[in-house]
């Protein structure tokens, strides 16, 4: 009797453990897949494969995982490192949060992919440079100024009065200052820039009284499948607005085919601009060619990195030989790099040789003669610089105001007054430091499989020989959280979208 | 007495069993249609096998014991 009523309780305590099993799990399928409060978090720590993050890629810039004291990490040997991450549903924002230890370089920062062409939107993960900086320290919302000489009250203040001698450097921040070049005039010939620029590149140019007026001719190498378009954006510097975009279609070749179709031309006319800097953005992946620059334009500079490709392993077909090229720059320091053995060259550089003689090495010149020429006997090379590059003295300006500084690796931070910057400085976690960045998911490319693409870049960490490591990649996706007054229209548009796309 | 015993026992793993099934079973069916519709979205982060290896083995102890 006894044991038959322990039976009757038992099947009881099954019934309701069943039941309450269904119930956590809807739950939880219900709280995955709805995120009712909005947040999700995933990580990947380097101990097993996650479903939402990938390994980092490619493997050759990376050593293997390895385990120290019960912590899993992997380290990055090379400038660039990626990863893609899955976006299951809808979300607004995705927040990447790094855990790293980074004794190479002296800045880290994440990024993720905006476009098709390969933009990159960047955040700070480290900046040493900064870090290092022991002056008197304003803080507003997320914006810190330092002061040398504590003159500035507070951020508003030096943001609506910044000064206009003395030196500011920025980092991931812009005051939006306007350059006016006084006494300039248009120019009544056109200028032309006939050499070969291979990816996305980014110029700088000014007018006073004179439509903006570009021409670009570009081609494909067909050297890697898909379509390869280019895509032009203008920018008016002092504001950051967008006024042009426009697209140049692929060439009709998306196979590896390696055959030159014909040049396809893309011509920009804006009128009615206002006097001052626009920036243009070259939007295009490592199949495009700008083959020639027409404009009536006569400052044009270009900005971080030019990839020049005038040599016998692009043009071996086509033309005998390589066409020498002559550039202007007055950026501190500039790195040379080519990737074939057609490149190994000597280039000279305000009058002294620097001996291209390895493939897949950044070659450091370090200039101390403000504008400078550089003669490159056989391009394939990529320049990476702290300035601008021209390719004529006279087409050469500062398309900013003199007093403001990029800071990047090279930059010598005590030589600034002033550093205006949207970085904070990581969090210890042990002997590791944690750092995020988010990101606006309606600013990013999502490719078929609805992963986004982030990458972490150590500039010129492949020079030093040293490694980052990385020890937990943590992704939060967020998103406005499920309310009463919600509710309806979500579950309206969700049905929708269901529908949709059944 | 003895034989009383085993038939209590065996009436008991036959009514919890067809509870749990019938409860697994409804569990791998919603799970199953939404899993389907929502683009394997499941997949990520539960194996919805394990749900049918609880069917199985719940409908294999129900049968079993039945008179």
């Amino acid at each position: 009797m006894i044991y038959k009523k322990c039976l009757t309780i038992l099947l009881w305590v099954i019934k309701i453990a069943a039941l309450g099993a269904s119930v956590m799990l809807f739950v939880m399928v219900f709280n995955r897949y709805f995120v009712p409060l909005g947040k999700l978090e995933v990580a990947y720590d380097f101990t097993e494969g996650s479903d939402y993050i990938s390994k980092l890629e490619p493997w050759q810039r990376l050593l293997p995982p390895e385990e120290s004291n019960g912590d899993w990490s992997q380290a990055m040997k090379d400038d660039l490192v990626y990863f893609d991450v899955k976006i299951p549903r809808w979300f607004q924002s995705v927040s990447a949060e790094i855990t790293f230890q980074n004794n190479a370089v002296p800045i880290l920062e994440i990024g993720a992919r905006a476009d098709l062409a390969g933009n990159y939107l960047s955040a700070p993960l480290q900046n040493k440079l900064i870090d290092s900086l022991e002056w008197s320290k304003s803080l507003l919302s997320e914006t810190t100024l330092y002061q040398r000489n504590n003159k500035y009250s507070d951020v508003t203040s030096f943001v609506q009065q910044p000064p206009n001698k003395e030196i500011i450097g920025e980092y991931f921040y812009d005051l939006k200052l306007d350059k006016i070049i006084s006494g300039y005039k248009k120019s009544q010939k056109e200028t032309i820039i006939d050499r070969s620029l291979r990816g996305k590149h980014t110029l700088y140019t000014y007018l006073k009284d004179e439509e903006l007026n570009f021409s670009f001719d570009k081609f494909d190498l067909n050297w890697y499948a898909g379509p390869d378009d280019l895509k032009i954006e203008v920018y008016r510097q002092n504001n950051g607005e967008k006024i042009y975009s426009a697209s140049l279609e692929d060439d009709g070749d998306v196979g590896i085919t390696g055959i030159y179709q014909p040049v396809q031309n893309l011509s920009v006319k804006i009128p009615n601009l206002e006097e001052g800097v626009y920036r243009i953005e070259i939007g295009a992946n490592e199949d495009t060619v700008v083959n020639k620059i027409s404009t009536r334009q006569s400052l044009i500079v270009f900005a971080r990195s030019i990839f020049l490709i005038d040599n016998e392993e692009y043009y071996k077909n086509i033309t005998p030989g390589s066409r020498p090229t002559k550039l202007f720059t007055a950026s501190s320091t500039v790195a040379f790099k080519t990737s074939h053995p057609a490149g190994l060259q000597k280039v000279i550089a305000d009058n002294q040789s620097v001996n291209i003689d390895v493939v897949n090495r950044d070659f450091k010149f370090q200039n101390n003669s403000g504008l400078m020429q550089i003669s490159i006997p056989s391009n394939d090379l990529t320049l990476n610089f702290s300035g601008f590059v021209a390719f004529a003295s006279s087409q050469y300006f500062n398309p900013f105001p003199e007093n403001i500084v990029g800071i990047n690796s090279n930059t010598d931070v005590e030589s600034l007054d002033y550093v205006i910057t949207k970085y904070l400085t990581p969090r210890s976690a042990g002997d590791w430091l944690v750092n995020s960045a988010t990101f606006d998911l309606n600013k990013l490319y999502k490719d078929k499989n609805d992963n986004i693409r982030l990458r972490i870049s150590a500039p010129l960490l492949s020079g030093t020989g040293g490694v980052v490591k990385i020890s937990e990649i943590r992704i939060s996706y967020e998103k406005p959280p499920l309310t009463l007054q919600n509710l309806p229209n979500k579950i309206k548009s969700y049905l929708n979208e269901l529908f949709t796309r059944n | 007495m003895n034989l009383q015993w085993i038939k209590e026992t065996k009436i008991f793993i036959g009514k919890a069993s067809w509870f749990v099934f019938v409860v697994s079973l409804i569990d791998y069916i919603i799970l199953f249609t939404f899993n389907s519709i929502a683009n394997n979205f499941l997949n990520a982060f539960f194996d919805i096998k394990s749900i049918m290896v609880v069917v199985v083995v719940s409908g294999l102890l129900c049968v079993l014991s039945r008179e």
